[in-house]
C-alpha cells in the first residue's frame, strides 16, 4: 500500500486518494467518515489479468463476505475513468480493494502484483 | 420491462442508448441483453426516484441474459454494479469509455454485490450509452 491523502481548500471541501500499490486487502474507512465519490479512477498494470475494483459502504469490508456497492472491471494494462456528478453517498465508511474476482469476489481471489494497480478517488 | 434502444451520433457519446422504464418487481431481475458484441459504456443514467427509501443497484453482466438466468440470479457475478440510492437520480459518465468484452446484459436489483434476487418495488428506469 502507498496511500496518499490530500485535502483541498475549504471552497471545494474535497479529499483526493491515491493507491499506487492497491491490492486485494480491502483499505478500510479512508477517510473516517460519511461522504460521497465524485471521480474514480483505477489503473491496472497486470498484464495477465482484469481486475474488479470494489467499493464497500463500510468500516471494516471483507472481501468475499461485505457486498460491495460498486463493481468496476479493468481490463489487463489499462485505465478506467468513471466521473459521477451527483457522487455516490456512503454513510459508514469508504472502503475498497481490488481483486480478479467478479461480484462479491471470495476470499481465495488473487490481487493484482506489488505496485501494478492505482486507484485514483476524488471524495468529499 | 420495456428495453428499447436507438441510434445517436459521436464517437465519445457512445453510438446506441438502451433504455428500459419500467424496472419493477420480478421484471427488473430478468436478465435483458444489450448488446451481442463488445464495446464500450459512455453513459449510465438511474432514476430511482419512486423508491424513496430502497437503494438499487444496476448489475451489468458480461455474459447473455440467458446463461445469467441458467447461472441464477445472485449467483451469476456481475463484472459491474452501479449504485442509486433511494428516490434519487444518477449519472456515470466514462469519458474514455468502459470497456466491456463480447456482451453485455443488465438487470436491476436492491442488494449489493452478487447476491440478491429481488427487484425494486417501483419502477426504475435506466439509459446506457454504449458503443
Amino acid at each position: 500500500m502507498a496511500l496518499s491523502m490530500t485535502t483541498l481548500g475549504d471552497r471545494f471541501i474535497d479529499i483526493t486518494i491515491q493507491d499506487t500499490d492497491a491490492n486485494k486487502t480491502p483499505i478500510n474507512d479512508i477517510t473516517g467518515k460519511a461522504g460521497a465519490l465524485y471521480y474514480l479512477s483505477v489503473k491496472n498494470e497486470w498484464s495477465s489479468s482484469s481486475v474488479y475494483f470494489k467499493l464497500y459502504d463500510s468500516t471494516s469490508a471483507v472481501l468475499g463476505t461485505t457486498l460491495p456497492i460498486l463493481v468496476m472491471k479493468v481490463s489487463a494494462s489499462t485505465t478506467e475513468r468513471a466521473v459521477i456528478p451527483d457522487g455516490i453517498a456512503y454513510v459508514n465508511g469508504l472502503s475498497y480493494c481490488i481483486s480478479d474476482g467478479a461480484g462479491t469476489g471470495a476470499a481465495g481471489d488473487n490481487g493484482p502484483p506489488t505496485g501494478q494497480a492505482t486507484v485514483r478517488m476524488v471524495v468529499s | 420491462m420495456a428495453l428499447g434502444s436507438g441510434s445517436i451520433v459521436g464517437s465519445y457519446i457512445g453510438t446506441t442508448v438502451a433504455e428500459d422504464t419500467l424496472l419493477s418487481g420480478s421484471a427488473a431481475v430478468t436478465p435483458q441483453d444489450i448488446t451481442s458484441s463488445g464495446g464500450s459504456l459512455y453513459q449510465i443514467y438511474i432514476d430511482n426516484s419512486l423508491n424513496t427509501s430502497q437503494q438499487v443497484y444496476l448489475k451489468l453482466y458480461q455474459l447473455t441474459a440467458s446463461t445469467v438466468t441458467s447461472t441464477g440470479v445472485g449467483t451469476a457475478p456481475p463484472d459491474f454494479i452501479f449504485p442509486c440510492a433511494g428516490g434519487a437520480i444518477r449519472q456515470f459518465d466514462f469519458p474514455d469509455g468502459l470497456a466491456f468484452a463480447a456482451r453485455l446484459s443488465m438487470l436491476v436489483e436492491i442488494s449489493a454485490g452478487t447476491s440478491g434476487n429481488t427487484g425494486p418495488t417501483n419502477a426504475v428506469t435506466v439509459r446506457i450509452s454504449h458503443g
